[in-house]
């Protein structure tokens, strides 16, 4: 017996339906983001090879500069990595406001409240990222 | 070949964390700081986001699976975020060696944890919240029957949650120990859908500080690409693992790991 099939509440099925279409969602989050990781790694590693030890004394560099070096020297490996690295941090964002959108259409206030307060307070976490 | 003996690392902590429901991180951070050298606030922001990759993988079959509590795990990620973001701004605050310190602490405190025995206490009536917010819910057994549970110490499991949070940024680890531990233990859920709901929240509690991190310049794509994808891989090969290998062995074998780790993180601390 499935799950879908265990449960006779037209709204259970509802619910049911749509954590599938998250995982779902997730699923190929997760495929389009290893492949970018992967197609980046192995460019970066043709280039330059070993790298891990250049990363033993802490050097902060804001990830702008990082992109706009990349971009000016054409490298795309590093650019794919870090498209790869962005997809896979705004998966959990992403699957955050589908669930506020799920409670939402389940007429769920107090829920959709929270996984709205969740989602803004995780885009909020990117802004404290950035030095004013 | 650093990078491909790293990938293979990464291989192996998404194995392991996938079966013990960690998400990884807890193996990843002694791995490049220890072996590699890297530094610690490197090797924390490239754990964070191999902890988002473990969640959002496992996650996808566990919801088809159902069971995740998707109710339940919404409304505490309200205190795992809240105290991820905490954690993120002290941690900015904190040296080098506090953080290892720290690290090695939550080390030997997981290592205690998972000697404990578990069995299964189901809750015989919902707290009031759980009834307000409609948290009790039902999964499918080893049978494949479908079993309905209750939630019991809400506001408990929601403080514990808090402070899964704030480990969580300081030491870039899910803490998913803390969260199972919360849900199977002071909520009295099934212990399967504590870990499943456990798996689902980590990926939103490393996610709030990992964007930080990421914004920040400190996930570096060297370290994290290997990272990421060998914990894809593993968590892959261990989530189709986990119904041939005693979890009890796994455990006793993890706690052997975490103990040797934390004394050498404290050595290192305390240089």
């Amino acid at each position: 017996m499935t799950p879908l099939e265990s449960h006779e509440n037209d709204k259970d099925k509802e619910l049911i339906r749509l954590e599938l279409a998250i995982s779902i969602f997730l699923r190929w989050g997760v495929f389009v983001s290893g492949t970018l990781l992967a197609i980046g790694w192995v460019g970066l590693w043709l280039k330059s090879g070993d790298v891990l030890e250049n990363f033993r004394v802490y050097r902060p560099e804001h990830l702008s500069v990082t992109i706009d070096t990349a971009w000016r020297a054409h490298d795309y490996a590093m650019l794919s990595s870090i498209l790869g690295l962005a997809v896979l941090v705004a998966l959990p964002i992403s699957r955050v406001l589908l669930t506020a959108y799920l409670f939402i259409k389940q007429k769920d206030h107090y829920l959709a409240a929270m996984a709205l307060f969740v989602f803004f307070a995780l885009l909020g976490s990117f802004f404290l990222g950035i030095e004013i | 070949m650093y990078e491909l003996l790293l990938f293979a690392v990464a291989i192996g902590a998404g194995f392991l964390g996938a079966l013990l429901g960690l998400g990884g991180g807890i193996i990843v951070v002694p791995a490049l700081t220890l072996l590699y050298h890297v530094d610690i606030r490197y090797a924390i922001a490239a754990s964070l986001i191999s902890v988002v990759a473990t969640s959002s993988g496992a996650a996808a079959s566990y919801l088809k699976d159902s069971l995740t509590n998707l109710r339940l795990a919404v409304f505490l990620e309200v205190g795992t975020v809240v105290g991820a973001i905490s954690g993120f701004l002290i941690a900015s605050h904190i040296s080098s060696k506090a953080l290892y310190v720290l690290f090695a602490v939550f080390l030997l405190f997981s290592s205690v944890m998972m000697l404990r025995k578990r069995e299964e206490h189901p809750a015989l009536v919902d707290h009031p919240w759980a009834t307000k917010l409609r948290l009790a819910s039902g999964y499918p057994d080893d049978k494949g029957v479908y079993q309905n549970y209750k939630v019991s110490n809400v506001p408990f499991g929601l403080f514990v949650m808090l402070l899964a949070g704030v480990l969580s940024a300081l030491l870039g680890i899910g803490s998913g120990i803390f969260k199972v531990l919360a849900m199977d233990g002071a909520m009295k859920l099934p212990i399967k859908v504590s870990s499943a709901t456990s798996n689902f929240m980590i990926g939103v509690t490393a996610s709030a500080s990992a964007s930080a991190y990421f914004i920040r310049g400190d996930v570096r794509p060297e370290i994290a690409s290997p990272v990421a994808l060998g914990i894809i891989v593993g968590s892959y090969f261990g989530a189709k693992s986990m119904s041939r290998i005693p979890a009890a062995r796994i455990r006793q074998i993890f706690v052997v790991v975490l103990a040797i780790v934390s004394l050498q993180m404290i050595w290192k601390g305390v240089q």
